[in-house]
């Protein structure tokens, strides 16, 4: 008896230090990239169209700090390359630049951040797929409505699917073709509103 | 001494040669009578003396001789020894016993027909102890001497030792009670609870109806004493419910136990004048009483009700204008088979003194007449919606139908009008008159003023949920912060839940 609970005093000791020696690596950190470039009030951004952008859905798959990889059905998340901010407000945040340079418009507000001017348009998002692989292609699937306030239905209800190649075999290629993909996602929706506006 | 006895000369008589003896008449009284005569003289001074001395002899009648003993009793006068008990016999008829007592010299003049003696024994009595020294040295006589009066020499004794002797400054009051109350002789008479007299008799008077309480109040107290004063029976203590609550007023305990008498003038009444030496006090039962006003005149009334009377109980006050007047006595019921009719006839004790009449002198016997001919009439009104009491309201009514007094029975009766119409336009008016005092006006400002502030409350409930305000920003920041937690949460048990030996190894390379 004695000797049982020495012994597994011992195992347990060592495990431990074994566990407490071994080093976790740090993680890299990612952010989406805004693929158009920033208008300023002096190019005449302080008159453009009150835009709202947000809430955008994200599965609950993409709802994690983790990279995700996708091999067919098969996902996989990166332990060590994370996003730096939660997915939902990085697609967020880089639509709400790339529609502000698109529409030549400062006039941005974007969730959860309210808007306090007569808003002309909000834009909600529903993502249904935003991965890729490393070496193979970013998939972006989003449902988008577009709509004018006062009016009960939005205006324009779309769905776009865009496929942007990954460079390399990096994760740095891979998040860049995530920022290139929410890039084409933001041009096709500018491309709507612009329509409605005129 | 005769010539026969003595020898003849022969020459016969007077012979010219012999001498003739001259015969001398001898004096009729020896000089020895005188030394009895002296004696007689001597003892008769002496006597004489002893009999002035000796001071005079005085009888008293006792009703019992208990403690008193011949030759050994004293005559006592501010406890020195003024005179001895000679002599102790049963009266003629064995109804009280004769005292003869030696009196010294001097005591002369001071034994007249207001002269007292009583017998002093150890008494143990309310309050107070008094000659214990009689227990020691046995029962004496006391004696209060007085100048005044006729002389006499023949006593009657009193059978309770005067509470107060008439050497002690201050002077006595006749107070008038229902009855003794729980005091007895000798209680105290208490001023602000400071004890300054003492209660000297009592007796039932020629009537029977009162008692008469005799008090002495000592000097200076006297002077406190006017003709407003009020006396109280300061026994026990008074326990009364009022709409400030329990009240309790108790005077020392000595007269709670023993009974007392106490006595004030009552605050706000300028002193009036000092009593007349034949002023009658008011013995009030208890202080509240005495502060309530008292009258003496009563007028009785009657007043035919047909209703119920239920509510109505002798005691209930009668009003007038809403003044207590005076107070239901008796509650009957009469059938009168002729008229096959039930009424109830109410004796009403009212006190006409809670009237001031303007008029120096009523011109009328009774303004009843005058009073009911204007309108006067009697009415069962609820004195308390709580408890359902009734009460007799007493008013000038002109609108009533004429009635007049009735004089048939042995009370007046004044008229009646029926309750249940007189409350309803009574209840009516006081409805209206609610309504007139209803401060419209003020209402309405006040709603003005409460939506104004219902206003500015709103006001600031926006600025709370404004969004830029610190309030709502703080909030969403708070809710972000707490989802994000929820997330590092879930995926921290995720990778637990896949990774269970990192808790040991740390996350694998």
């Amino acid at each position: 008896m004695g000797r049982f609970t020495s012994r597994a005093a011992g195992i347990v000791a060592g495990l431990l230090l074994t566990g407490c020696l071994g080093r976790t690596p740090a993680p890299v950190f990612y952010t989406l990239t805004v693929v158009e470039p920033t208008v300023t009030t002096a190019a005449g951004g302080a008159d453009g169209p009150v835009l709202a952008i947000g809430p955008a859905i994200l599965p609950s798959y993409l709802d994690r700090p983790q990279l995700v990889s996708r091999q067919g059905n098969r996902v996989s998340y990166a332990q060590y390359s994370r996003w730096a901010a939660p997915l939902e407000s990085e697609l967020l945040r880089v639509m709400g630049a790339n529609l502000g340079s698109l529409l030549r418009t400062n006039r941005v507000v974007v969730y959860p951040a309210e808007p306090r001017l007569p808003v002309a348009f909000r834009i909600r998002l529903q993502v249904e797929q935003f991965d890729g692989s490393p070496g193979g292609e970013v998939v972006l699937n989003v449902r988008w409505a577009i709509a004018r306030p006062g009016s009960k239905e939005p205006d324009v209800i779309g769905a776009s699917e865009i496929r942007q190649p990954v460079a390399g075999s990096e994760d740095d290629d891979l998040v860049d073709a995530h920022s290139q993909a929410v890039g084409a996602l933001s041009r096709e929706i500018a491309e709507r509103i612009r329509s409605l506006s005129d | 001494m005769s010539d026969d006895n003595e020898v003849q000369p022969p020459s016969g008589r007077g012979g010219p040669g012999v001498p003739e003896a001259v015969v001398e008449a001898k004096s009729r009284i020896s000089i020895v009578w005188l030394i009895p005569i002296l004696a007689v003289l001597i003892g008769a001074f002496l006597s004489y003396r002893a009999i002035m001395e000796r001071g005079p002899t005085i009888t008293i009648r006792f009703e019992t001789g208990e403690g008193l003993q011949a030759g050994k009793t004293t005559v006592r006068y501010k406890d020195i020894e003024v005179g001895q008990v000679t002599d102790v016999v049963l009266e003629k008829g064995l109804v009280g016993v004769i005292v003869t007592a030696q009196l010294n010299t001097g005591a002369e003049d001071y034994l007249t027909d207001e002269t007292r003696f009583w017998v002093v024994r150890a008494t143990v009595s309310a309050g107070q102890v008094s000659g214990i020294g009689t227990i020691f040295s046995g029962a004496y006589i006391g004696m209060e001497p007085s100048t005044e009066g006729k002389r006499t020499r023949t006593f009657t004794g009193l059978e309770v030792a005067p509470v107060v002797t008439r050497d002690q400054p201050g002077a006595h009051f006749t107070l008038r009670s229902e009855n003794l109350g729980s005091f007895n002789l000798g209680a105290p008479i208490y001023y602000r609870k400071i004890r300054v007299g003492q209660v000297v008799a009592y007796e039932l008077d020629e009537t029977g109806e009162f008692v008469t309480v005799e008090v002495f109040v000592r000097a200076p107290h006297d002077k406190r004493v006017f003709q407003n004063t009020r006396f109280w029976d300061a026994s026990g203590f008074d326990v009364s419910l009022g709409a400030e609550g329990v009240k309790i007023d108790s005077p020392s305990i000595v007269s709670m136990l023993f009974g007392g008498v106490a006595f004030d003038t009552s605050p706000g009444v300028q002193a009036s004048d000092p009593p007349e030496a034949d002023h009658v006090f008011e013995l009030y039962p208890n202080r509240q009483a005495s502060l309530e006003k008292k009258y003496t005149e009563f007028a009785y009334f009657l007043s035919y009700f047909d209703g119920s009377v239920q509510g109505l109980v002798p005691g209930s006050p009668v009003m007038f204008r809403g003044i207590r007047i005076g107070e239901v006595v008796d509650l009957n019921i009469e059938y009168s088979p002729e008229k096959v009719e039930f009424s109830i006839p109410v004796l009403m004790k009212l006190e006409p003194q809670r009237i001031d009449v303007t008029a120096a002198d009523l011109e009328e016997e009774r303004p009843i007449f005058a009073l009911v001919a204007r309108g006067l009439r009697a009415q069962l009104t609820s004195g308390s919606l709580l408890t359902g009491q009734l009460q007799v309201e007493l008013d000038i009514h002109p609108e009533a139908p004429p009635a007049t007094v009735d004089m048939s029975g042995r009370y007046p009766a004044i008229p009646t009008i029926p309750r249940s119409i007189e409350e309803l336009t009574t209840g009516i008016a006081a409805i209206v008159d609610k309504l007139e005092e209803l401060p419209i006006e003020e209402i309405g400002q006040e709603v003005v003023k409460s939506l104004k502030a219902l206003n500015s409350t709103l006001e600031s409930t926006d600025a709370l949920l404004d969004p830029d305000g610190p309030t709502r920003r703080e909030l969403t920041r708070a809710i972000a912060e707490m989802a994000q937690a929820a997330r590092s949460a879930r995926l921290l048990a995720e990778y637990l839940e896949q990774h269970p030996e990192a808790l040991v190894r740390g996350k694998e390379q």
